[in-house]
């Protein structure tokens, strides 16, 4: 029960990995405005359903916010060419105070009686059994339309834009115009995980997405080390592996919990876990060959 | 017809002095011709070729294609009409793409890049057959990453891609430079038979005198962003390299 809750937790924030996904591996991009649309997300998933709006119009809104959001990052970067940390710090700051002001307090609480997503999928007699399920189905949604994205004409000149953008331009690919919208689709991606983490969870506070994309980070990392290791090199097992990734997280970090850690420490103990399995490889060089990162 | 008029660049170097890279210069490029440019180092000619793709924006002067002004377009609608080779064979590929990935890009150089999935199983054998031809066994790896591969091939499969819809114009800059002999040799006569083949208007830049006699039907040398010799396809035959070299003080091999 106990690792049910974090796997269903680590499924919740698979979105939100899908996204870094997008931006760090496919543009290299290290996209924090993830902290401000993630919560972006939640306050708009929260507020819409205490004021007694349908899951869809809020899961739409939420999607919309998030990939402006994105689209705000993207235009600052590539416009007036700002570097990627400091657009997204840019963004996510201000996204601060209209995260605060779609909240109107700190935190709202969603009403027991209010609708949400996990009212859809009721078999089982245990509640987390069901929402269990839920997030499984998104899971195989999402990995499924990303694995399709990045296989389409599209998709391909979205990844040559990232890999190598002298060449995509050189094939007529916008390769700014590709990155906005890759970015705007990354956000769109984070905020879904606000949307699915409030509902779970039941409330949504300003504070929710602090320090959120270093957790997706290290999904992303944990992720792509797992498929490495068991040779995939599949698309749709390396998406796969992503969420896979932030369930693994999701666990460590219970364990710690479980293991009598004050949650005081979680963010440091975050930070550190994410450090050890990025900087190790550089100071190991016998694990880089096995774990390519870069 | 690829007609260029007074065509300048000046680049300020750290410094803060003004180098004229080129200085107004005056082209006409009949279409279907080869046109080969040397020049020592600095002469302008790698200038010219970014002027031409886009990579660089012009100070004053005209590029005009098939009565188009295009001097202002960004590279990546240029691309629609324009192919480019670079002196790095990895340049012109994207690495963590599979090649039959990179040719589908090539294949909708001109297209909308939509939300459909292109690669089916008859363009997967368009680009086996066009392989196929290049006889260096690449027809059985196409679903492997192009990172994979050595800097002959991927020059190799740059060419193809870059003539894949057959482009206007094609510029060559410097792309044996990086190659063992027999890949050089391999990728210069692809590229003159795709060249003729398709009578694709096309520019190269070379150190090499002896490609630069082999290859084109027109010479032009650079020095100082100014044209200082144009030879036509009569009188380049009779060119020997060793003469060549003496066009040039130093950093010229044959």
């Amino acid at each position: 029960m106990f690792y049910l809750t974090a796997i269903t937790l680590g499924l919740a924030l698979g979105a939100l990995c899908l996204g870094i996904f997008i931006s760090l591996r496919i543009f290299n991009f290290p996209d924090i405005t993830a902290d401000g649309s993630y919560t972006l997300g939640g306050v708009i998933t929260a507020v819409g359903l205490a004021s007694g709006h349908s899951v869809i119009e809020v899961l739409i809104l939420s999607i919309i916010g998030g990939m402006l959001a994105g689209t705000a990052t993207g235009l600052i970067h590539t416009r007036m060419r700002l570097n990627s940390l400091l657009s997204g710090i840019l963004v996510m700051t201000g996204l601060y105070s209209i995260n605060l002001a779609i909240l109107g307090r700190s935190n709202v609480t969603v009403p027991f009686d209010a609708a949400s997503i996990f009212h859809g999928i009721e078999i089982f007699g245990q509640s987390i059994w069901n929402e269990f399920t839920t997030l499984l189905l998104v899971f195989c949604l999402m990995v499924g339309f990303l694995t399709y994205l990045l296989k389409t004409d599209f998709g391909l000149s979205m990844r040559a834009a990232g890999n190598n953008p002298v060449m995509a331009r050189g094939f007529g690919v916008s390769a700014d115009f590709i990155k906005v919208i890759g970015l705007a689709i990354a956000n769109g991606f984070i905020a879904i995980s606000g949307f699915l983490v409030v509902q779970l969870q039941g409330f949504a506070d300003i504070n929710m997405g602090v320090g959120i994309v270093i957790l997706g980070l290290g999904a992303v990392i944990i992720g792509e080390s797992i498929m490495n290791i068991f040779g995939c090199r599949k698309m749709w097992l390396r998406i796969a592996g992503v969420v896979i990734g932030s369930i693994v997280f999701r666990l460590v970090i219970s364990l710690v919990l479980s293991a009598g850690v004050d949650p005081m420490w979680i963010k440091l103990l975050t930070a550190l876990v994410v450090l050890i399995i990025v900087g190790l490889p550089g100071l190991i060089p016998s694990i880089n060959k096995r774990i390519k990162l870069e | 017809m690829l007609k260029i008029q007074r065509l300048s660049k000046t680049f300020t170097t750290a410094g803060g002095e003004q180098f004229k890279a080129l200085d107004k210069i005056d082209l006409e490029i009949p279409a279907g011709s080869f046109t080969v440019v040397i020049g020592g180092n600095g002469s302008g000619k790698s200038t010219l070729l970014n002027l031409i793709a886009g990579n660089l924006k012009c100070d004053e002067g005209k590029i005009i294609l098939n009565n188009r002004e295009i001097q202002k377009w960004p590279d990546y609608k240029r691309a629609r009409f324009l192919s480019r080779i670079f002196q790095d064979p990895t340049a012109g590929t994207a690495p963590d793409l599979k090649i039959v990935e990179n040719f589908r890009l090539a294949a909708i150089r001109a297209k909308r890049k939509g939300l459909g999935i292109g690669i089916d199983r008859e363009f997967r054998e368009q680009v086996r057959r066009a392989l196929k031809k290049l006889d260096l066994g690449l027809e059985n790896k196409i679903d492997q990453q192009v990172e994979q591969l050595s800097g002959g091939q991927r020059q190799a499969i740059t060419l193809l891609m870059a003539s894949w819809e057959n482009p206007e114009i094609l510029l060559m800059d410097e792309p044996t430079a990086a190659l063992d002999p027999k890949s050089a040799r391999l990728v210069m006569e692809l590229a003159d038979e795709i060249i003729r083949r398709n009578n694709i208007t096309a520019f190269l830049v070379t150190h090499q005198m002896h490609e630069a006699k082999r290859f084109g039907d027109r010479l032009i040398q650079l020095e100082r962003g100014k044209i200082v010799r144009d030879i036509g396809s009569e009188r380049k035959k009779e060119l020997d390299p060793l003469d060549m070299m003496k066009w040039f003080q130093q950093g010229f091999s044959i």
